[in-house]
């Protein structure tokens, strides 16, 4: 029930949504999604070897590729932990970011998302909660999309 | 890691700024950012300028929508029981304020951050500064912070001959107009679409279209290259979690993100109340803000930093500072004003305010924070005792105690902040004259000796004369003076618990 709650509220904040049954599938749409894109691309098990083309400077990648640690339906939000193998410049840098979300990991509050971030000790240098693109209303409140983050938001749920 | 474009041995400068000079956006001297706050104009020329000002209906049009959008009192179930919760979680800080403090200041330093705990705005701001010039910092990088504001750092900043850039747009567009923000959580509300057309068009020295979209892209490439080049990056703090040591803060652009992981040097600045029990209170904390802020769940973002860089990693900041001020806060703890501190910065008492609205924002409060969190906490912040009046920019309508996500009673502190006002005042003609009152008053005889007087004085004297005499002239400015030669008299035919009358005749 809470992978269809959430792919709803992630569809409402204008995320794109794409359910796979494995990862397997997960690899071939990310890479169709990703094509010949300088992309930056986190340590994800399950999910190396893809084909990928990296950026000679990382601002000029063009996608970026994480995995979720934990997700809340009810925020259609996603949790990144930034570590080694998963720095912030993925998820930031590039106009369009894939997050690989396991159906497992969908929580159904933004409560039990924050909980299963809490509980990690010690606590990762970085973390950084996403629900939606980049935004900024502060043109007399005109929707802008992409402001400094990416545009461009793709959420991949597997399983 | 900076990887700005700069070679080495060259002082990276601000891209963003760049054709600042060419704006010549006219302001009142009390929105500028430039404003002492010690200095700015008295409050009754300063509003009526405000109120008289082209444009500040447009102004107050756009707040007034935004104000109806939001919850002024009308909360959803759901969102009550999370303004139930985070009323509660903020008590629980504020018991124990001290205590909290010091967890969270053991847990930023187990994780390699380095602390700076200190008492006024100056040193606050000398401790940045410090900081900057001690890794020969040239551009600064930074997002939206109210604390900021308050404690003067860009201004203090560039006297010592450093860039710094404001990164969230609304702020940047401040920041080009040469103007404080106007509303905590929306800086530039007070500009038009036009206005801000108009300044860009200024900044790049070539018109640009009235197209948000436009604009957005023009700063968009503009501030990209001082995230890229800036050595280090200032960032404010929305909660600070006790038991991790985790800073967290929300932001919808993206430009936090920024600020916080690519320069590598990082400053979080907070003022002590910032602070909660535990990481896991955002979970009701952050969707309480984000609600009463911006009708939204959540931002598009939630920035949660714990330490410094770790082996291994590559980017985020190698070194980690968190400037803890106070600046006349704990003394508020044990008094009924330490319930201002359980404040969280959404702003939306101030869309509920009739006086913000009519004054087309919060320039004309003269002081960092405006409208009715404004009005009650500048007067108490600092050592001095500026800014004693603004309780008086207030109708009482008592909006602001139901807009308020953490149950702060706006309202009861702003009447408090005006009698604190009035006892420090010395007591002339006026105060003389309501002592006589309350003595008349308190007496039943000496009561109805002063009803026959009015009625006495209201058939011998015009009312049009009558509104002229000393006196009644300064209450009769700006009103309609009554007919009195009946006062007192009890209404025919009615009786006496008909109609709200207040007076206690019986007694």
């Amino acid at each position: 029930m809470s992978v269809e709650s959430f792919e709803a509220r992630l569809r409402a904040l204008g995320t794109e949504v794409e359910r796979v049954a494995d990862l397997a599938a997960c690899r071939a749409v990310v890479a169709e999604l990703v094509g010949t894109s300088r992309t930056l691309v986190d340590e994800i098990p399950g999910l190396d070897g893809l084909d990928l083309v990296p950026p000679k400077d990382p601002w000029d990648a063009e996608v970026g590729i994480s995995e979720a640690f934990s997700a809340a339906a009810d925020a259609g939000a996603v949790a990144l932990v930034q570590a080694a193998g998963s720095p912030r410049r993925t998820s930031l840098l590039p106009p369009h970011h894939i997050v690989v979300v396991r159906a497992g990991r969908i929580r159904g509050t933004y409560q039990e998302m924050v909980d299963d971030v809490a509980a990690l000790d010690p606590p990762p240098t970085g973390v950084q909660i996403v629900s939606g693109a980049s935004r900024s209303g502060d043109i007399e409140s005109a929707m802008i999309h992409g402001m400094h983050g990416p545009r461009r938001l793709t959420v991949v749920v597997v399983g | 890691m900076s990887t700005g474009t700069t070679a080495k041995g060259e002082e990276p400068r601000s891209t963003a700024m760049r054709g600042v000079a060419r704006v010549t956006r006219g302001h009142p001297v009390w929105s500028g950012s430039d404003l002492d706050p010690g200095q700015r104009p008295a409050l009754r020329p300063m509003t009526a300028e405000a109120v008289a000002r082209e444009g500040v209906g447009h102004t107050r049009q756009r707040l007034e929508v935004l104000g109806r959008e939001r919850a002024s009192g009308n909360w959803l179930p759901w969102e009550s029981e999370l303004r139930d919760r985070g009323a509660a979680i903020r008590r629980e800080t504020l018991r124990d304020l001290d205590g909290y403090l010091s967890r969270l200041a053991a847990q930023l330093e187990s994780r390699g951050v380095i602390v700076h705990r200190v008492s006024s705005a100056a040193q606050a701001r000398e401790a940045v500064g410090r900081i900057a010039t001690d890794h020969g910092v040239t551009l600064v990088a930074k997002s939206k912070s109210m604390a900021t504001e308050e404690i003067g750092l860009t201004a203090h900043l560039t006297t010592l001959g450093i860039d710094v850039v404001e990164t969230d747009l609304g702020e940047y567009i401040a920041q080009v107009a040469g103007e404080r923000p106007s509303h905590i959580v929306g800086p530039a509300l007070h500009m038009s679409r036009q206005d801000v057309t108009d300044l860009f068009s200024q900044l790049n020295g070539d018109p640009l279209p009235p197209d948000p979209d436009v604009l957005a892209s023009y700063a968009r490439e503009r501030l990209r290259a001082d995230f890229k080049a800036a050595q280090m990056g200032i960032c404010g703090v929305n909660f600070a979690a006790a038991d991790t040591g985790t800073l967290v803060v929300v932001s919808n652009e993206g430009n936090v993100d920024m600020v916080a992981s690519q320069p590598d040097l990082l400053v979080a600045v907070m003022p002590v109340e910032k602070v909660i029990p535990r990481l896991a209170d955002i979970g009701t904390l952050v969707p309480l803000l984000c609600t009463a802020a911006n009708k939204e769940f959540t931002t598009a973002y939630q920035t949660l930093l714990s330490g410094a860089r770790r082996p291994g990693e590559i980017d985020g900041p190698a070194e980690f500072h968190c400037v803890i001020f106070d600046n006349g806060r704990t003394a508020l703890l044990g008094t009924p004003e330490e319930e201002i501190l359980a404040c969280i910065r959404c702003g939306n008492c101030q869309f509920s305010c009739p006086v913000f609205r009519t004054l087309g924002g919060g320039h004309a409060y003269g002081t960092t924070y405006g409208g009715p969190v404004g009005a009650v906490l500048s007067p108490l912040l600092g050592e001095a005792t500026r800014d004693r009046d603004l309780p008086f920019l207030c109708s009482l309508c008592g909006a602001c105690a139901d807009a308020c996500p953490v149950k702060i009673p706006l309202d009861d502190l702003l009447v408090a902040g005006r009698a604190t006002y009035e006892a420090e005042q010395p007591r002339g003609v006026e105060s003389f004259g309501w002592t006589l009152w309350s003595r008349f008053w308190s007496t039943p005889a000496l009561y109805r000796a002063t009803r026959s007087a009015a009625r006495i004085a209201g058939r011998l004297i015009p009312a049009g004369v009558l509104g002229r005499l000393p006196v009644v002239r300064l209450w009769a400015s700006g009103r309609t003076v009554p007919d009195v030669s009946h006062a007192g008299d009890r209404p025919r035919g009615r009786s006496g618990s008909s109609g709200g009358s207040p007076e206690g005749e019986d007694r």
